[in-house]
């Protein structure tokens, strides 16, 4: 296999392994296709006009409905932990700017978002409850990791900023040491030790917790999951560093191997990662 | 016809009665006035169980058509949505777990947080 083809792109360096010219400029042009529609930070992108409109019914592409949809229903499976509707929250923090021009905040924490955080998609009519700001980032970064590795004719990885999914054997290395191989699916490691920020003194991140409005305390510094597809694995890592001490427990109820790298002390692996690796050898 | 016999015809003419019903009210015997009376109730009734029949009819109608024509609307209008039992089937489970096995050699890629 030749060198990979890495261009940026959704605010990470996306990596292509097994790709020809033309599947690398497809790949390529799907994900800055996907970046104008979803980025907050795109002032005509179409997320930004629906967030302009909360409170009103907007018909929407059918990209975007899906995506919404999708990540709706990642809200349902991980019962509210993963939800599409905490814009607002993520602001709140500080985070209203490409990541990039992130500096240290002396600014007070922003008012938390609406709540109840209604949002119904009928077909592409979307409407949400006054005041909520959608980001659909996390769904629509993995989501199109999926997509793009369809592009692949054959054998081939897909990674955007560490999350992956693979078409046939890959050897992944993991956070603070290791590595394994992932026969099928894909792979996602969500934690608090990128994308932080400090506001008011006080350390931030982009992993919000629904239930408080503000960057989510875990004793975990990274959860790394393998799931059947990109999508699965980073929606799983993210409930799984949210729920903290139960996100292991969580994981094992739903047969999904998980990682975890705690802020201090040794790397943990749950029951269905060590029995994953054990029926393979 | 002799005259004796036009008077005879004529006095018995004379002697025929007159007809009830063709007797003034204050005329009439007692018992042939309260039949009249009886009569005029049960129509009265009658009336009355023919226009209720009648409306009932009418009403019984109206539901059974608005139950039964294909053009009626016969329940609550429900919000267009997919029915839960296709949204059940064709729901995407998003938490699957992939297959790991142990590494063989050295990694070409890593995972982590972005």
């Amino acid at each position: 296999m030749g060198d990979p083809y890495r261009f940026r792109a959704m605010g990470c360096e996306v990596v292509v392994h097994g790709a020809s010219g033309s599947e690398r400029n497809a790949i390529k042009r799907l994900f800055c296709e996907r970046e104008r529609v979803f980025s907050r930070f795109v002032s005509d992108s179409e997320l930004n006009r629906v967030n302009s409109a909360s409170g009103q019914s907007v018909t929407v592409s059918s990209t975007f409905a899906e995506m919404l949809a999708l990540a709706l229903e990642a809200e349902h499976q991980t019962g509210g932990l993963v939800a599409p509707t905490l814009g607002a929250e993520l602001e709140a923090a500080g985070y209203d700017r490409d990541f990039a021009l992130l500096g240290d905040d002396a600014r007070l924490h922003g008012p938390i978002g609406s709540d109840p955080r209604n949002v119904r998609v009928c077909g592409r009519s979307l409407l949400a409850s006054e005041g909520v700001r959608l980001d659909l980032n996390g769904v629509v970064k993995s989501r199109t990791v999926d997509d793009a590795l369809q592009l692949l004719a054959g054998r081939g990885c897909v990674s955007a900023g560490g999350d992956l999914a693979v078409r046939g054997s890959f050897v992944v290395a993991l956070p603070r040491g290791g590595a394994v191989t992932v026969r099928r699916g894909g792979i996602a490691t969500s934690g608090s030790d990128r994308r932080r920020w400090l506001r008011n003194g006080c350390i931030q991140h982009h992993l919000i917790d629904p239930r408080t409005g503000g960057s989510a305390a875990s004793p975990w510094e990274q959860v790394t999951v393998c799931g059947g597809s990109c999508l699965s694995a980073d929606i799983a890592a993210k409930a799984a560093f949210l729920l903290g001490a139960a996100g292991p427990t969580w994981l094992d109820r739903r047969n999904i191997p998980g990682r975890f790298v705690p802020s201090a002390g040794r790397v943990i692996v749950n029951r269905a990662w060590a029995s994953s690796l054990a029926g393979a050898a | 016809m002799s005259r004796a016999k036009r008077t005879r015809a004529m006095k018995r003419k004379q002697r025929v009665q007159i007809p009830a019903h063709a007797q003034p009210p204050e005329a009439r015997p007692e018992g042939e006035r309260s039949r009249r009376g009886a009569a005029v109730h049960r129509a009265r009734i009658a009336k009355v169980a023919v226009t209720a029949a009648a409306a009932l009819s009418a009403a019984a109608a109206m539901g059974l058509a608005r139950i039964t024509y294909a053009g009626h609307q016969k329940h609550v209008t429900p919000p267009l949505a997919i029915p839960q039992p296709l949204y059940a089937v064709v729901r995407q489970n998003l938490l699957q777990a992939g297959i790991l096995a142990p590494a063989t050699a050295p990694p070409s890629i890593a995972t982590s947080s972005s």
